[in-house]
């Protein structure tokens, strides 16, 4: 599973890792798993606010309208409850995506 | 203010979840000392996930959340998102990385990257503080808890839950040292269901 501690001396190849720059591979896929994740993550966390925000300085629209979910105001129950049930999802969603790819590709190896 | 009378069924509950607590404790007690703290190898998906759970649902996120919501209402959703949406960001960027690393703290991944035993003390410390700021939070609230349940001054409450606290973990044992967190897991749950 670790395979930093199995080679002791590591080559300069392995020294030089830049996230924004991965190999093709391995590493490409996982960052690209990590990227969508961390899209996902930052368009529903700030997605929702910036939205309200757009909304509360607008004069011709009023929170009036924004409507209504399980009879609680829609943004409510988007912080409340569906952010939450998108974190747990996506933590899911990341380590299944992780486990199938490190596991492709242990078999590959 | 605080009524000046022992509640009874309050105390009554809390002591049946100390005394189970205490057994399921004692009947799980590891003996080797080496996987006290953290022993993350040995522990399924579903139980550790129940363990992080019960550390998410602590005095904090019932008395200080629901506090910070009856003072700024919607915005108080910011703190919920912030430490929840922060466990996404942990996993993504830095759990995942060093379990393939094979370092399984903080202090262990940092002694390793940068092949330093100073760099090792200095991160052991800054969790320390960190945890000691945690913590701050949460013995307020096991305080006021007290203070409420035996109706009695907020430091001698405070006193008495710390030494409630320190007893518990010492006979039952840390986080992941039993199946406490499991069983906490579960009876959190049950608690606010019930509310």
């Amino acid at each position: 599973m670790s395979q930093t501690n199995e080679q002791n001396s590591p080559s300069r190849e392995d020294l030089r890792i830049n996230f924004f720059r991965p190999r093709p591979g391995f590493m490409r896929k996982e960052v690209t798993i990590i990227w969508i994740t961390l899209a996902a993550w930052a368009i529903a966390t700030f997605g929702m606010p910036i939205h309200l925000a757009i909304i509360h300085n607008d004069p011709t629209r009023t929170l009036a309208e924004v409507p209504y979910v399980f009879g609680i105001p829609a943004y409510f129950w988007f912080s409340g409850q569906f952010l939450i049930l998108w974190f747990i999802f996506l933590c899911f969603f990341f380590n299944v995506l992780i486990d199938w790819l490190s596991s492709s590709y242990r078999r590959r190896r | 203010m605080i009524e000046s009378t022992v509640k009874y069924t309050p105390f009554f509950l809390l002591g049946c979840v100390l005394v189970v607590s205490l057994v399921v404790g004692l009947l799980t007690r590891r003996h080797d000392k080496g996987g006290y703290g953290i022993q993350v190898r040995s522990i399924g998906h579903a139980k550790i996930g129940a363990a992080i759970a019960s550390n998410w649902m602590s005095a904090a996120s019932f008395l200080g959340i629901a506090g910070i919501f009856f003072l700024n209402g919607y915005f108080a959703f910011a703190y919920i998102l912030g430490w929840t949406g922060g466990y996404v960001l942990l996993l993504v960027l830095m759990g995942s990385q060093i379990r393939r690393f094979g370092k399984y703290t903080a202090p262990d991944f940092v002694a390793a990257r940068y092949d330093s035993p100073v760099a090792r003390v200095f991160s052991a410390v800054i969790a320390v503080v960190i945890s000691l700021i945690y913590c701050v939070a949460q013995y307020k609230g096991i305080g006021l808890v007290f203070a409420w349940m035996f109706g009695i001054e907020y430091t001698q409450a405070l006193i008495f839950g710390v030494l409630v606290t320190f007893v518990f973990l010492i006979v039952a044992g840390a986080i992941k040292a039993s199946r406490n967190p499991q069983m906490h897991y579960l009876l959190l749950i049950l608690f606010s269901l019930s509310r």
